[in-house]
């Protein structure tokens, strides 16, 4: 998923024939597509790809259009559907526009109809989306007082957009301090989750012996101690966001288990027999490199895989000084600190000198502080701790680290090498090689299209 | 409708025939078994997919019968549904459908 770009085409329908036209008509005008079978796969989809616009037949055997169109709206307003109907079924056109449907097209299809029809949503969603981020940028703050006016913040603020108005799953990544609670309170408070449970765990301060009683909950007597049944972190995150902070530190087993939990949907408590279902947005984070992790083995690659749907990088505070202005009147602010007022010229000078090892947070703290110290209404050079009175100039913003020349320098080329390696293990064989990522169909076929490795399959095939 | 039809498809949708013939010949195989166990609501289904696809190949005779086909299983009329299923069968064989 691109930060700027737009995302497929979804097609659903139990037509084979209706597929291939819509896709033959699309892949023509330049669109990517993804061609779903039912409705049920539309909703999996989503977990994994955050389509431009949806084309959706309401006609469809089991879980049905209009159930899929009511789950897709509940979930991703913003998304814009189109229902595909036959000419006489007004009554159902009336409730899918009622439901949240953008627009509607009859069958058998007209190819300019579809086109334009097409055209017009995506660009609606792509302004509507735009505006967004035009009004969160001309009032200069971002998402729950994440402040952000630098270059990089208004990059992780346009992918915030796209990721508030889906369901992936999110890996996010940062320092140590960069606030990657906030994002992923963010994600859950502007999403279509936000009135469910915002349900946060550092997985870094669970002891490992409570580990699976503190994700998974446990029955009466599961253990010595467990007087109580506990109802565990999927159950209280059931219809909104489960934040997973630190997931580098999960053990090995509990990384099985949580694998099950993403593959299936259903759990059971500690000690328990019953298999319960939660219907949960998983985000993740970690301060560490944990494709660094799966390549020394002590993370599970189709756990990653899992995971990594959507990678948030959050920048850290010394290659975005332009913001730091901006965050210590937020914090002072914050702290309901009527005396204190505002910080000088000079000490805000060598606050942006300063390298933050440890962020966001480091500097909060600082300003916590340095209010305390202050003696007047405004935080001077000596109420500053040494090691920022002290700091030598320095550059501008550090800028972003260039890729070291290693053999896998990007998550692209991991990827891509996981993937190769898969289909040559298996000799070419799909369904094996997507068992061994653990991935789903929509995903494989797409990664392959990605990487240029359509004739892969074939020409290991061929070779045996 | 005649065994010519296949040459009044447009060239785009010519490729896309090989499909169309087999989903055509296998599901217009179903028809007969589904209204004989009652099963109105599949069959329906079967004619409202064939009324949304029949329009690419031109054939409209198909495409209008579907449509009325869909609308006795939804009325659940099994005597008027049992005589569109005959002509269906007889306006599909004409077609003489091949399979891939």
């Amino acid at each position: 998923m691109s930060d700027e770009g737009t995302g497929p085409i979804f097609v659903v329908d139990d037509d084979p024939t209706q597929r291939m036209i819509l896709e033959r008509w699309l892949v023509r005008e330049g669109y990517e597509v993804v061609l779903l079978e039912s409705g049920e796969a539309c909703l999996e989809a989503l977990s994994e790809e955050l389509p431009s616009a949806i084309c959706l037949d309401l006609n469809m055997p089991g879980f049905g259009g209009m159930n899929t169109l009511e789950q897709v709206h509940d979930h991703n307003p913003m998304l814009p559907v189109i229902v595909l109907t036959s000419d006489d079924a007004v009554d159902s056109v009336v409730q899918a526009m009622r439901l949240g449907a953008r627009d509607y097209l009859t069958k058998p299809l007209d190819q300019t109809k579809l086109l334009t029809t097409i055209a017009n949503a995506v660009e609606v969603g792509r302004l509507a989306m735009r505006v967004s981020q035009l009004e969160r940028e001309a009032e200069g703050k971002g998402y729950q007082g994440i402040v952000g006016n630098s270059a990089p913040m208004k990059a992780v603020f346009r992918q915030l957009d796209r990721l508030c108005v889906s369901d992936v799953t999110v890996l996010i990544h940062g320092e140590s301090g960069t606030g990657k609670e906030l994002i992923a309170r963010a994600m859950h408070t502007y999403g279509s989750r936000s009135r469910g449970p915002f349900v946060a765990v550092n997985l870094a301060a669970v002891p490992e012996t409570l580990m699976e009683s503190e994700l998974f909950g446990h029955e009466k007597g599961a253990f010595t101690g467990a007087v109580n049944r506990r109802v565990g972190r999927f159950e209280e995150a059931n219809r909104g966001t489960l934040f997973l902070d630190e997931i580098g530190e999960l053990s090995h087993q509990v990384q099985v288990k949580l694998l099950r939990v993403l593959q299936e949907r259903t759990f059971q408590r500690v000690g328990g027999s019953a298999r319960l279902s939660s219907d949960f947005r998983l985000v993740t984070a970690s301060h560490c490199n944990l494709e660094e992790e799966v390549r020394q083995g002590r993370f599970r690659q189709d756990l990653y895989f899992r995971l990594a749907v959507f990678e948030l990088e959050l920048p850290p505070l010394r290659q975005r000084r332009d913001d730091i202005p901006a965050l210590p009147r937020t914090f002072i602010k914050q702290m309901g600190e009527g005396r204190v007022e505002s910080v000088s010229a000079v000490a805000l000078e060598r606050m942006m000198r300063y390298d933050w090892p440890g962020n966001i947070r480091e500097l909060q703290n600082l300003i916590q502080r340095s209010v305390v110290m202050c003696n007047g209404t405004e935080i001077q050079l000596e109420d500053l701790p040494e090691r920022v009175r002290a700091v030598a100039k320095t550059n501008d913003s550090e800028p972003a680290p260039e890729p070291e020349e290693t053999d896998d320098t990007t998550l692209e080329d991991f990827s891509r090498r996981l993937l190769v390696n898969a289909l040559t293990k298996h000799d070419g064989n799909a369904s094996a090689a997507m068992r061994e990522l653990n991935i789903g169909r929509t995903r494989f076929y797409r990664m392959l299209k990605r990487f240029g490795l359509e004739g892969k399959i074939d020409e290991l095939r061929q070779g045996n | 409708m005649d065994k010519h039809w296949r040459e009044r498809v447009e060239p785009f949708f010519e490729e896309l025939l090989p499909e169309f013939e087999e989903n055509l010949l296998r599901e217009s195989a179903q028809l007969a078994g589904l209204l004989e166990s009652g099963a109105l609501e599949d069959l329906g289904r079967i004619a409202h997919k064939i009324k949304g696809s029949a329009g690419y190949f031109n054939l409209t005779e198909l495409g209008q019968l579907a449509r009325t086909l869909e609308m006795q299983c939804k009325a659940g009329d099994r005597a008027a549904a049992a005589a569109s299923i005959e002509t269906w069968q007889a306006l599909v064989g004409k077609l003489e459908l091949r399979s891939v």
